[in-house]
């Protein structure tokens, strides 16, 4: 079951689409603006979310870059009756997974919403076949699926974080750091890369305690 | 058994968001149809019932574009029910024969129209010819009683 966000200025679309994704056995929420969406965004957490453009206050295409530049690593889909080239154009540019005209009927937002769920779990069970990959030192394999991640998934932390594994792994630890940092450059809570960013910072200082400690001893 | 399969979700758009206009509306969203109000006058859609879960649509019927905003192609229904005839037949006629769109249905006040709907294949309901119905009704059930 996945949790999603619905933005639309009209109560009856917002329920028409809340009961779409309640249907597939998901849950929704719902709210009138962007400005809403962004602060209900920042309280829990979403698995997808569907965007009108034209709102009252901050509009779809305003949320859409708010999202983007805090990392809101999240599937977007919008819902629009203005689908311009230009507007097309603008919501893919902005990270937009599709983009629905109005009217639609529920069955298209159940198309969205299980393409968005798949590619989640998509993006999941890659990243763990990658590891094991990974610890069963297969790194060129692991590398080839990695590849695949990162042309999908290039606002994802995950990628990244699957790079430093390799790194670790070939014991080049400066390249690790580097994607350790381009992990949290995308999101600056994805813990994986924290906890091992963590992990470095305390060898280097024991490293660094022994280097003086040996030193002292001569 | 049949062999059709019988559908549940219907593509419905209603032209004219009056009171029948909107109680229809009403009822079909809530039944679990897909339904788009098409009128000219905004403030129309006042009347639409909560349990309306649809779209609406601010527009002139008589306009072509305003039917491809509505995406006429794809109803499965299109009930024509502003209150002038001639509107409701441009738009069935349309509906019908540029748009293929299975199941027109038109209301119409002048009984005489009838015929000239039915030519084109699309049903009627006559609000006079109903109350007619009613009112005989209602008398032979007073004259039995």
């Amino acid at each position: 079951m996945a949790n999603f966000l619905v933005v639309d200025d009209e109560k009856q679309i917002r329920t028409m689409i809340k009961k779409a994704l309640e249907e597939m056995g998901n849950s929704a929420e719902t709210v009138a603006n962007g400005e809403e969406a962004l602060k209900t965004l920042f309280d829990k957490k979403y698995d997808g979310v569907f965007t009108d453009i034209r709102m009252p206050g901050m509009n779809g295409l305003d949320l859409l870059k708010a999202m983007k530049e805090e990392n809101f690593n999240i599937p977007k889909v919008v819902i629009s009756a203005y689908a311009s080239v230009e507007n097309v154009i603008e919501v893919f540019k902005l990270g937009a997974r599709d983009f629905i005209t109005k009217p639609f009927s529920p069955e298209e937002i159940k198309t969205a919403a299980s393409t968005m769920q798949t590619d989640y779990i998509d993006i999941k069970e890659t990243s763990q076949y990658v590891r094991g990959l990974i610890k069963q030192g297969a790194t060129s394999s692991a590398e080839e699926y990695l590849s695949q991640l990162f042309a999908k998934y290039q606002s994802s932390p995950i990628p990244h974080y699957l790079k430093a594994l390799i790194h670790i792994s070939k014991l080049d630890k400066e390249s690790a750091e580097r994607h350790l940092k381009a992990s949290l450059a995308l999101d600056e809570n994805y813990e994986p890369a924290l906890k091992k960013l963590e992990e470095f910072k305390k060898q280097t200082k024991t490293e660094s305690g022994k280097d003086v400690g040996e030193k002292e001893e001569e | 058994m049949s062999a059709k399969k019988k559908k549940n979700n219907w593509y419905v758009i209603i032209i004219g968001c009056g009171r029948l206009g909107s109680k229809t509306a009403g009822n079909l969203s809530n039944a679990g149809h897909s339904v788009v109000v098409l009128d000219n006058n905004p403030d129309s859609f006042d009347h639409l019932p909560p349990e309306f879960t649809g779209f609406t649509i601010t527009g002139n019927a008589t306009e072509i574009e305003s039917l491809k905003k509505a995406k006429i192609s794809q109803a499965d229904v299109v009930l024509a029910f502003t209150n002038k005839d001639n509107i409701n037949y441009m738009v069935s006629q349309v509906a019908k024969e540029a748009y293929n769109a299975p199941h027109v249905i038109a209301r119409i006040y002048d009984p005489e129209n009838k015929e000239l709907f039915s030519q084109i294949d699309v049903e009627t309901i006559v609000p006079m010819e109903l109350a007619e119905t009613a009112l005989n009704k209602t008398f032979s059930e007073i004259s039995e009683g």
